[in-house]
């Protein structure tokens, strides 16, 4: 296993990653024989039909590559509408620019060259490319180390599920987000002033939400709290002598050093 | 072939031995050397006991973990390997050192030699050649032998306290395999005492000495026969006083142990996966059970769901709770537990207040406090009245026997001391109070502070006259003639009463008056307690306290205790000693103590933060208390005890006498016990893994095998595989540039460690750069979910994507948990729809930043091997390129940060509403410090702050009452309980 991982490795070191078609023919093809005339062969018919890798988009449906026919997880994308497509060369396309191989670990240890093939035929057409990975066996770890540096290598994404079900919901959100904005994953500014003071004072060492708020509720202001002793700091019920201690030194810093 | 390599060292050890005898021969004339250091250490201090002395020559040596139980203190042999080593010739650095440890050892061996590292890098590069003893902390020396800032061959020995802490991996030893690798003579000495630690985990006593690079071990537990031999024959004599809770209160206990006991239940129920077998009822109530939870939760944190959380804040509420209801007194319970009755608590809790059992404990605190016709009559403290019990006819008594017996001996002129120790600075309080003023008076005054509603006073408060309004807080206490004293339960009240007869005049410094005041007085008197009020407030919560005994026969005090007459020592009135003040630092309470001539009473705790006599240790030392009370029980201060009386080897009459009160049969006594047995096993279990381990012969790192060599043997196959491409790599010295804060996480030790330079720097975008393109943000899973919920991830991708061309983010799984489970990312059982969250989010930060890279690490293992393939045939990062990239933080200003401005306030600022990125420097610069702040108005803060908007944001924030707005308390979830 070893020995065969190894020289596929060196295959994927080889491949500089495709600009344009041109740079394609240039690709050297690695030691493994098998898998070097397989890769001619692609190159033969990509240069035959090299018109046809428009990027292909159809409205709200997940457009599904007839050779996903039988994946299990299909059955559970069902909250968005599928269907499939006969030009599609990645196995799924969610998004404008966004696509998805699907890739079970079993088999790509079976086949390692497969993968290989779909990366290569699908060039640059699109801007996200997601490599879908199913961990089915129970070592996956020198599989997916592999499967890692051809997607640092190959500029694809990778995303691991567990189950089909994960994978189906995996591809579905991927629909579902095509044009969902960042909003949820960004910074929240926080409005509330209560809560910008209990953030201030959260971002002390040792003092936790509860004791920001216990603080507050004691004091009333901040300026009451940086006005107070350390024993008045002490006396606030959940606060131990080293808060209070390292709270009070804090407070009464001065900012230069 | 493992067995092969055993057999060859066994083979190297029985030449060794051969060496080791010859050797011992010639250490017999170093063994008298050191002996002699022992002796002279004895002239000026205090001997060092047998079994120190045994541990001493253990460990002066050869370098070895020391493990010591509780309250046996190895401070007594790093002393003396101080002075061993004190020599400018040699450069010994003591990592993990806390700041008190420092002080008392710095100021014991009173050296030019012993010293703080310095914080400034140049000057630290100066110091380490100047020689001597250095505290250090291991960040800073980790980054200085990365800079080659020390001269690591000249080191002549790292010790290491609290060594328990250095697993893999972390700091101390990453720092001490730097060290090892340029230095193969050096020694490194560690210590610890706390056995427990190393009952978590498997082999884990084994790792630390590996990682220690240590061979021996040894062990001190209390059962230690030679420990016995020393502290066994001058045993101090000890008093066990049992006190029973009052029925309510032992109702009370019942209660909360049932709801922690369904809490606990709960918790296991909804984490089925998490390993959660410390978290026992019995547990909860020993004071270990926060590291407990830390140790178990706190890498996991954010992947329990909200209820978890709830329930692990519940559990830790319910836990103060019984330890208030224990130590505190009546009034506070119940006042502490009204602010769990509220409507608001109910609306953010797991529902324990809805329980039939949390009703019963609100029922009975109710119960403690006020009597059956609803007025004021708490229920005294029960270790209360064996205190004075104690204190007034105990010790007495003891004294007249000893005077007695030996009536020529006795020094007269001598005062009596008495110390009694306690948990924690609130019950020393409390005990002062109650000493100085009376059980009434501390509860009425608990009642006003806490603001209990009371409305009616049971007679026996009667003499108390509250002001009708009720705003008025000081209780003015009016001389009443017929101050009647409350008729207590027991037997011993009549006794009690004479004493708080007089009680009704606490005033100090004046005279004191008799029972029969003049009516007169009465405005003077309103005044005095007027003021001792404000006194109080401003002093509030001390650790230590000074009373003085002061007896009063007819109206007149005896000073001297001489004419002390002991027999009558129920006549006792304790005052706070106005000398031992707070406000005048000056002023040293040993001094005090050795001026005195009137018997004291010292109030203590175990252990102190904020003293300057902080050590149990050194208050025995300076005061040589007669008797000492045990107000709590703690297996450290009994221990410590035992070392001071086995130190001072004096006759049996003459030794300490120690009251121990205890609850019997209850929680206290349950923790102690459990603490004991804690501790005893886990010695156990280390006497075992000795006895059965295999040490091998290199794990000392003196030896030329490489130390990298010896730490591959845990690493899967295949890199041994690639072990001669890595060497010829190794040549070449490739580097990876990581982020100075990254050294708290495990991979830049792990990198180190697979050949590669680690070149520490203070970067603002990414963790590690491998190449001029590869820029990587390492997360734990734990960091990711909270870091995707916050949004910080989104921004640091952001700016990697900006930066470089390939920006990798690293998810970073648990070694020792299954990669298989971990599509779950949340632990909790119901918390499927949390899981979804987590990968749609990642999903939405892939859609933003389709060129950001996912790598899934099953450990840092794996992650160090990732790197170095990335690595392979591409160009080196160049730092100073590095050091250009950023966008307004550059590097510059980041050194600037830390150079000049105190770092926390800084980022406390940076978090307040109108102060920005770009005005943090005028206010750092200008604002000198918070009240500062304060002082300033609307106009200067425009000035400062450079416009209007900004300026009133902050006055508004610094001045205004914030109000929490009702939905947000709500939404509040669990909160995470210690924050790294």
């Amino acid at each position: 296993m070893d020995l065969l991982d190894d020289s596929f490795d060196k295959v994927i070191f080889d491949v500089e990653i495709p600009e344009d078609s041109k740079q394609k023919s240039e690709i050297q093809a690695g030691p493994s024989t098998s898998s070097a005339s397989v890769s001619k062969q692609n190159e033969k018919s990509q240069e035959n039909q090299p018109e046809k890798e428009v990027v292909i988009y159809v409205g709200n449906a997940i457009q599904v590559n007839p050779c996903q026919k039988g994946n299990p997880l299909l059955k559970s994308i069902n909250s968005i509408p599928w269907e499939f497509n006969e030009k599609l060369i990645p196995d799924y396309v969610v998004g404008k620019r966004a696509c998805v191989l699907f890739l079970s670990v079993k088999y790509h240890q079976l086949k390692p060259d497969y993968i290989h093939e779909r990366l290569r035929q699908l060039r640059k057409n699109y801007e996200l490319r997601i490599l879908l990975v199913h961990v089915d066996i129970k070592e996956p770890h020198n599989a997916l180390k592999h499967l890692t540096r051809i997607c640092l290598l190959a500029d694809f994404t990778l995303m691991l599920a567990w189950s089909y079900e994960e994978a189906g919901k995996i591809i579905e959100t991927y629909k579902m987000f095509e044009n969902a904005s960042a909003e949820r994953i960004q910074e929240k500014q926080e409005t509330d002033s209560y809560q910008n003071v209990v953030n201030a004072l959260t971002s002390i060492k040792s003092i936790n939400k509860t004791d920001a708020m216990t603080l507050l509720n004691n004091f009333g202001t901040l300026e009451n709290l940086i006005q107070a002793s350390e024993n008045q700091l002490y006396s606030c019920v959940g606060l131990g002598p080293k808060k209070a201690q390292k709270l009070h030194k804090l407070l009464n810093q001065n900012f230069l050093k | 072939m493992e067995g092969n390599s055993i057999e060859e060292d066994s083979k190297v050890e029985t030449n060794e031995q051969k060496e080791k005898n010859i050797e011992d021969d010639i250490n017999v004339e170093e063994i008298n050397f050191m002996e002699k250091i022992l002796e002279k250490d004895a002239s000026d201090e205090l001997k060092c006991l047998d079994f120190e002395r045994q541990m001493f020559l253990d460990c002066v040596f050869s370098d070895g973990l020391m493990i010591c139980a509780k309250g046996v203190s190895y401070e007594k042999v790093i002393i003396n390997l101080f002075k061993v080593y004190l020599n400018p010739a040699n450069l010994i650095l003591i990592l993990n050192c806390d700041e008190y440890e420092e002080n008392y050892l710095t100021k014991l061996l009173n050296s030019p030699l012993v010293r703080a590292a310095s914080t400034n890098s140049n000057e630290r590069e100066k110091i380490y050649l100047s020689g001597g003893i250095q505290f250090i902390s291991t960040q800073v020396l980790v980054l200085d032998l990365l800079k080659n800032k020390i001269p690591t061959e000249l080191i002549t020995g790292i010790f290491v306290l609290r060594a328990h802490q250095v697993i893999e991996s972390c700091q101390e030893a990453f720092a001490l395999r730097l060290y090892r690798q340029k230095n193969k003579t050096g020694f490194i000495k560690a210590f610890t005492n706390s056995a427990e630690a190393f009952t978590f985990g498997y082999g884990h006593v084994e790792k630390v000495m590996r990682n220690l690079f240590v061979r021996e071990l040894f062990l001190w537990p209390r059962f230690h026969a030679v420990i016995q031999r020393s502290l066994k024959t001058y045993e101090p004599v000890s008093v066990e006083f049992h006190v029973p809770l009052s029925s309510k209160l032992a109702q009370i206990q019942t209660n909360i142990l049932d709801i922690m006991n369904f809490i606990v239940k709960e918790l296991k129920r909804i984490n089925p996966t998490v390993d959660l077998e410390e978290v026992t009822v019995e547990n909860c109530v020993t004071k270990r059970f926060q590291k407990i939870l830390q140790t178990q939760l706190d890498s996991i944190w954010h992947q329990l769901n909200a209820k978890t959380k709830l329930l692990i804040t519940d559990l830790k509420i319910l836990r103060s709770l019984m330890f208030s209801a224990i130590y505190s007194d009546s009034v506070t319970f119940y006042s502490t537990l009204k602010n769990y009755r509220g409507a608001e608590y109910a609306m953010h809790n797991s529902g324990w207040t809805l329980l039939d059992a949390a009703e019963r404990i609100f029922k009975f605190s109710k119960e403690r406090v006020f009597n059956n016709q609803d007025e004021f009559e708490p229920e005294p403290n029960a270790k209360w009245r064996a205190v004075s019990e104690i204190l007034r006819i105990e010790i007495p008594a003891d004294i007249k026997d000893v005077i007695s017996d030996e009536r020529n001996e006795f020094d007269k002129q001598k005062p009596i001391k008495i110390l009694i120790l306690c948990n924690d600075a609130r019950t020393c309080y409390q005990l002062n109070q109650y000493l100085t003023q009376g059980a009434e008076k501390t509860l009425f005054w608990t009642a006003l502070k806490n603001e209990v509603k009371v409305k009616k006073l049971s007679k026996s408060y009667k003499s108390f006259n509250i002001h009708e309004s009720g705003i008025v807080k000081n209780p003015v206490e009016v001389n009443n003639p017929d101050f009647k004293h409350k008729p207590s339960t027991s037997g011993k009240a009549v006794r009690n009463e004479k004493i708080s007869l007089k009680f009704n005049d606490t005033s100090r410094k004046r005279k004191h008056t008799n029972d029969e005041t003049n009516e007169s007085k009465t405005d003077d008197n309103n005044k005095v307690m007027v003021n001792d009020e404000n006194e109080e407030e401003e002093e509030y919560i001390k650790d230590t306290y000074l009373l003085t005994m002061t007896q009063r026969i007819d109206g007149n005090e005896s000073f001297s205790a001489a004419d002390f007459d002991l027999t009558k020592a129920e006549n006792v009135t304790f005052e706070v000693c106005d000398e031992y003040n707070e406000k005048n630092p000056s002023l040293n309470a040993t001094a005090i103590l050795s001026s005195m001539q009137k018997p004291t009473v010292f109030i203590q705790t175990f252990k102190s933060d904020r003293n300057r006599m902080s050590s149990l240790d050194q208050t025995l030392q300076d005061m040589s208390p007669d008797y000492i009370i045990l107000y709590n029980i703690n297996i450290t201060a009994i221990r410590q005890i035992e070392i001071f009386e086995a130190r001072h080897q004096r006759h049996v009459r003459r030794r300490l006498k120690v009251y121990v009160i205890m609850h019997a049969k209850t929680v206290e006594e349950q923790s102690f016990l459990t603490a004991l047995r804690r501790e005893k096993q886990a010695f156990e279990l280390l006497i075992e893994t000795k006895r059965t381990m295999v040490v091998p012969e290199y794990q000392d790192g003196k030896t030329d095998v490489e130390i990298e060599d010896q730490l591959d043997d845990e690493e899967e196959e295949d890199t041994r595989n690639a072990g001669g491409q890595e060497k010829a790599l190794k040549k070449e010295k490739s580097k990876v540039i990581v982020d100075s804060r990254e050294f708290r996480s495990e991979l830049p030790c792990l990198i180190h460690k697979r050949g590669l330079d680690v070149i520490p720097a203070m970067i603002t975008i990414g963790d590690y750069i491998l190449t001029p393109d590869i820029c990587v943000e390492r997360k734990s899973i734990s960091d990711l979910i909270g870091s995707l919920q916050s949004g910080r991830l989104y921004n640091q991708c952001f700016q990697m994507t900006r930066h470089y061309s390939m920006a990798i983010l690293l998810i970073e799984f648990d070694q020792n948990k299954s990669f298989h489970l971990q599509g779950r990312y949340m632990l909790s059982r119901d918390s499927d729809t949390m899981n979804m969250e987590i990968v749609q989010k990642i999903q939405l930060l892939t859609i933003h930043f389709p060129k950001l890279r996912l790598v899934w690490s099953p450990s840092p293992y794996a992650t160090a091997q990732l790197f170095e393939e990335l690595k392979l045939n591409r160009e080196e990062p160049n730092l100073e390129e590095i050091m250009q990239t950023g966008t307004d933080e550059t590097m510059q200003e980041l050194a600037v940060i830390t150079d000049r401005y105190n770092t926390n306030i800084h980022d406390f600022l940076l978090k307040l509403p109108g102060i920005t990125p770009k005005n943090i420097h005028q206010v750092m610069k200008k604002g000198k410090n918070l009240k500062n702040l304060l002082k300033m108005s609307d106009i200067d803060l425009v000035e400062l702050l450079g416009n209007i908007k900004d300026a009133r944001l902050l006055h508004n924030i610094l001045h205004k009452a914030h109000e929490a707005n009702k939905q947000d308390q709500k939404t509040i979830k669990g909160r995470k309980f210690l924050k790294k």
